[in-house]
């Protein structure tokens, strides 16, 4: 009596269906591993009137925006001291960039600065192309932060008001910088 | 008697030992020397500034030791860059006695430069992290340390802020005496390359900006082919001055003065050596003094 024996050809039918589960649930788990531990990708959405320091502005620009930064703090601690915001004069005569009148301003769109009695310092660009012209509007408080405005046009023309809404009509755009804490670091801080 | 007597005693001491412990002086960490300059400025006698690294390693090469660890458990706070020349730190903190130890981030709201050449990746995400080469982003950091350890220790906040104050007039004044030197501003066609991508920000102090960088990475000297590609480069590009590294001389440095033309000066990235107070000072004002140099002898 002869047994008879199936033998099944090899592949096709349910290797193949193993496979593709076996794939499936590789790419689940995968899938939730990443979704649970993955980095976040924090970008920080600007509105359209800001443009961003360090992508949007020349290297000109950039310096002037720096300057700025730093000359902020003197000029709020001198305001606490003496009252009043410190005179155009008196900031340069205190060689505080980028007040003062040196080689790194003449290369940077050598601009005229003056204070306007609305609450801010305008530095007028004497060169367009190299640089726009810079507005520090100073904050009310002393602990609120103080706004940069550029505007890269050839106007001279001093704003009037203030105002957020004024200013992007006139064609003045808000300078941002964000701070990406350690895009290279481990910790997220 | 002898127990009121004791009570008497323990209530003179109680109130004693209480300021002691929160009179201690803050240990304050650091981790490049740079901000050991800043910091001890800021603190003057009162506080204490620790290197996290003993002096003599390279921060770039830098692979933390057990004994650099166990000293973070004796500190209160942290002064970091924070924006890449000071990553190990974090291993460091997250392996120490304190891994929640407090950090103050140096770069918060410092206009930061994007990075350039092969450290650029990242879809431009990456910054160049050394700030501490200009004096008006130092000048930004010292502000913000000031800051932050006068809300650590309220009682000299005061007082930190005088001295950062003081110490940015000083730097002011390094940069001021630097740029009065040069009587005439260089135009666009004063091209500046480097050979390691540092010094963007110490350029940009003088309203220039960076051409070129030859380098390929940090510390990895290019093959002959890349260096021939470098010099053609700097052919074409019109380089007038190549700013290098004082603190990695390298052959091929000399190469390429020889074979482009072009004069080399060498900056310091204030890495190196003891950890003083006044190195800051010293040597940025020896790097001043280079750029101005290089200015007046390449002005075309």
């Amino acid at each position: 009596m002869s047994r008879a024996q199936v033998i099944r050809p090899a592949g096709a039918g349910h290797e193949t269906l193993y496979v593709l589960l076996a794939a499936v649930l590789i790419a689940a788990l995968a899938a939730t591993v990443v979704g649970l531990r993955g980095e976040r990708v924090d970008e920080q959405p600007i509105a359209s009137h800001q443009i961003d320091a360090r992508r949007d502005l020349n290297a000109a620009e950039q310096g002037v925006y720096t300057d700025l930064h730093v000359a902020t703090e003197e000029i709020l601690a001198l305001r606490q001291e003496n009252g009043q915001a410190p005179a155009v004069q008196a900031l340069a005569d205190d060689a505080l960039p980028p007040f003062v009148d040196d080689t790194s301003s003449a290369s940077r769109g050598r601009h005229q600065w003056q204070w306007l009695a609305s609450g801010a310092y305008l530095g007028s660009s004497q060169d367009a192309d190299v640089a726009g012209s810079f507005l520090l509007i100073l904050p009310q408080a002393d602990t609120a932060p103080a706004q940069v405005w550029l505007r890269r046009d050839h106007s001279t023309q001093a704003p009037d008001d203030l105002g957020q809404a004024a200013l992007i009509a006139a064609g003045w755009q808000e300078i941002v910088s964000h701070y990406d804490a350690g895009v290279t670091r481990e910790h997220r801080h | 008697m002898l127990r009121s007597a004791l009570a008497f005693l323990l209530a003179c001491l109680l109130p004693a030992l209480a300021l002691a412990d929160s009179g201690k002086p803050l240990r304050i960490g650091i981790t490049l020397h740079p901000y050991y300059s800043y910091v001890s400025n800021i603190v003057g006698d009162k506080a204490e500034v620790v290197p996290l690294i003993p002096a003599g390693f390279n921060p770039h090469a830098y692979e933390p030791r057990a004994e650099d660890i166990k000293r973070i458990g004796t500190l209160d706070v942290i002064v970091l860059n924070g924006i890449g020349h000071d990553d190990f730190a974090d291993r460091m903190i997250a392996a120490s006695e304190k891994p929640d130890i407090k950090t103050i981030e140096s770069n918060q709201n410092v206009p930061l430069l994007a990075a350039t050449g092969i450290a650029a990746r990242g879809a431009g995400k990456v910054v160049n992290p050394h700030t501490f080469l200009s004096i008006s982003a130092s000048i930004a950091q010292v502000n913000n340390i000031a800051r932050e350890l006068g809300k650590l220790d309220p009682d000299n906040a005061k007082f930190y802020t005088q001295n950062a104050r003081a110490y940015a007039k000083r730097l002011r004044a390094l940069r001021a005496e630097a740029l009065a030197k040069v009587t005439e501003a260089p135009g666009a066609e004063f091209r500046v390359a480097t050979i390691h991508a540092a010094y963007d920000y110490l350029v940009r102090d003088f309203g220039l900006e960076v051409t070129a960088v030859v380098e390929p990475a940090h510390g990895i000297e290019p093959s002959p082919a890349q260096l021939k590609k470098t010099i053609d480069q700097l052919k074409a590009l019109d380089v007038k001055v190549i700013f290098s590294e004082m603190d990695f001389p390298s052959a091929y440095v000399e190469t390429i003065e020889r074979e482009s033309g072009v004069k080399i000066y060498p900056l310091t990235h204030i890495s190196y050596g003891e950890y003083t107070a006044d190195k800051y000072e010293v040597e940025m004002k020896r790097n001043l003094e280079t750029v101005v140099k290089a200015i007046q002898e390449n002005r075309a």
